[in-house]
């Protein structure tokens, strides 16, 4: 699937394996590694990505506080060692919770929910593209019907 | 001597201070009379002082000064001063009398009388010896809860700071690993799921049975890489995925078929485990051969004392727990109920 993300977190060896899971299991664009929270909110401010992994405990600002700050589009899988944050974290546009270390396994599990939840977005998006043009195109053959019954030129 | 190394509790603490007293009587009066005469005085007068001194802070004290009963304290204190000071004299003078110290004669009741102030005495020194006791008692309790507190302070750092760097230290060595050797990287993750269940599942009250299983598995799979020729593990499973019970009953058995069943110089270790669900019960088996029969750990070992002990505070006596060593195998069978 034709997705975008980024990864935020301070560990460079975490941020290296999520970038590796990502390579040999999807189809995804990495558009940024960033290694603090800071970074992430600057490159979002100019960027448009579908969703962030995001770690937790970080220095200066954490993946929390960083969560309060983005638009509620940009949605979320939080990425930490920490099983504590869990209930908290689905207070935001959240899709999953990655516990580390996190596993090829796991990884794949992830990425099966991601992609159902743009799956579900993009289908209910193009679900109502159809119907809206459904409608129009009944209503486009039902001028041409009664123009063409009335005697009128059709085009 | 096992005793003198820990500080010595109350009764040892009294035993010596008697065996003291004891020894000053015998020393004090030496000199002067003879051994046997000594030894009686010394065994006569102590035991009389220690039947003042618990009949007061043992019975009288408590029975009638602390139940506000101070008039009836009053009168019993000076009849059984009386009559313990008449009787140590007595036994004083018939004792000398018997091994011909001093000359047979009558007693006449002054002559007894005289012996009681000295037990009056006794029983002033008797409060200080209360107090005594009640400061070692409360001086050990003390240190025995802050030992407690410190241990527990000790355990709350052990399971909240360190679990959170060794997750983020795996992460990063399954990520090293996982580069260039994907199957041992598998073998990290099953560790790392052994330390997030004792983390995040054994505290709680129940767990899934499925959770409990994993567990299980995961351990199996982490000792059997270490074994030379592997082990041919058996494990039968049926019960409902739902079923919640507590974390780490069945952990010890599993954990003893490995400390002890297996032989790892042995081309073939076979070991069937068994985790049944059936009516209202849950049964637990291991199987293993016997392989090292000196190993006396089994039946009464320490991990099977502490299983017994938490099964009983759960299921009081609804349990069974059998451990057969008779023959060539080793099994262990535990059925817990359900409800």
């Amino acid at each position: 699937m034709n997705l975008s993300c980024i990864i935020i977190d301070d560990e460079p060896d975490a941020v290296n394996l999520v970038e590796l899971l990502i390579k040999q299991s999807t189809t995804w664009v990495l558009k940024a590694k960033c290694y603090n929270a800071l970074e992430a909110l600057a490159f979002l401010k100019m960027n448009q990505v579908d969703f962030i992994f995001l770690d937790i405990n970080m220095p200066k600002l954490t993946g929390m506080e960083l969560a309060t700050l983005l638009p509620p589009r940009t949605k979320i899988v939080f990425t930490t060692a920490y099983s504590e944050y869990a209930v908290e974290s689905y207070s935001f546009q959240t899709i999953d919770y990655l516990l580390k270390p996190i596993t090829l396994k796991r990884f794949l599990a992830s990425v099966e929910k991601i992609e159902q939840h743009f799956f579900k977005i993009r289908a209910g998006i193009s679900a109502k593209c159809r119907t809206g043009s459904g409608i129009y195109f009944r209503e486009i053959r039902k001028n041409i019907k009664e123009d063409f019954i009335k005697g009128h030129p059709v085009f | 001597m096992k005793i003198w190394r820990q500080a010595p509790n109350i009764v040892q603490l009294q035993l010596l201070i008697w065996t003291a007293v004891l020894l000053l009587m015998f020393f004090s009066q030496l000199p002067m009379n003879g051994l046997l005469k000594t030894v009686i005085y010394a065994v006569v007068n102590a035991t009389s002082d220690a039947i003042i001194i618990y009949g007061n802070i043992l019975f009288l004290y408590p029975v009638f000064y602390q139940k506000r009963r101070f008039v009836w304290y009053g009168i019993s204190v000076a009849l059984f001063l009386i009559l313990t000071g008449m009787l140590r004299g007595y036994t004083n003078i018939f004792l000398y009398q018997y091994f011909r110290f001093i000359k047979a004669a009558p007693v006449d009741l002054l002559t007894l009388l005289a012996y009681v102030p000295e037990g009056i005495l006794t029983y002033v020194l008797s409060f200080v010896f209360r107090i005594a006791i009640a400061y070692f008692t409360l001086k050990r309790q003390t240190e025995e809860i802050l030992l407690q507190k410190s241990q527990a302070e000790l355990n709350l750092l052990k399971s909240q700071v360190q679990p959170h760097f060794l997750f983020n230290a795996l992460n990063s060595i399954y990520y090293r690993v996982y580069k260039v050797d994907p199957p041992a990287a598998g073998l990290i993750e099953r560790l790392a799921d052994i330390m997030r269940y004792f983390v995040d599942e054994s505290p709680k009250d129940v767990v899934p049975v499925s959770t409990e299983v994993a567990f299980i598995e995961n351990y199996i799979a982490l000792e059997r890489i270490r074994i030379r020729h592997g082990a041919a593990v058996k494990f039968e499973k049926a019960y409902n995925p739902d079923l919640r019970i507590p974390p780490m009953l069945l952990m010890t058995f599993v954990e003893n078929v490995f400390k002890h069943g297996i032989d790892k110089s042995l081309k073939q270790n076979q070991v069937a485990i068994s985790l049944v669900q059936q009516n209202e019960h849950l049964f637990f088996s291991t199987r293993n051969r016997k392989v090292d029969p000196q190993a006396g750990d089994e039946p009464g070992g320490f991990g099977i004392i502490n299983l017994t002990k938490r099964l009983r505070m759960l299921y009081g006596d609804k349990f069974e727990l059998i451990i057969d060593d008779k023959g060539e195998l080793f099994t262990a069978f535990l059925k817990i109920p359900l409800s």
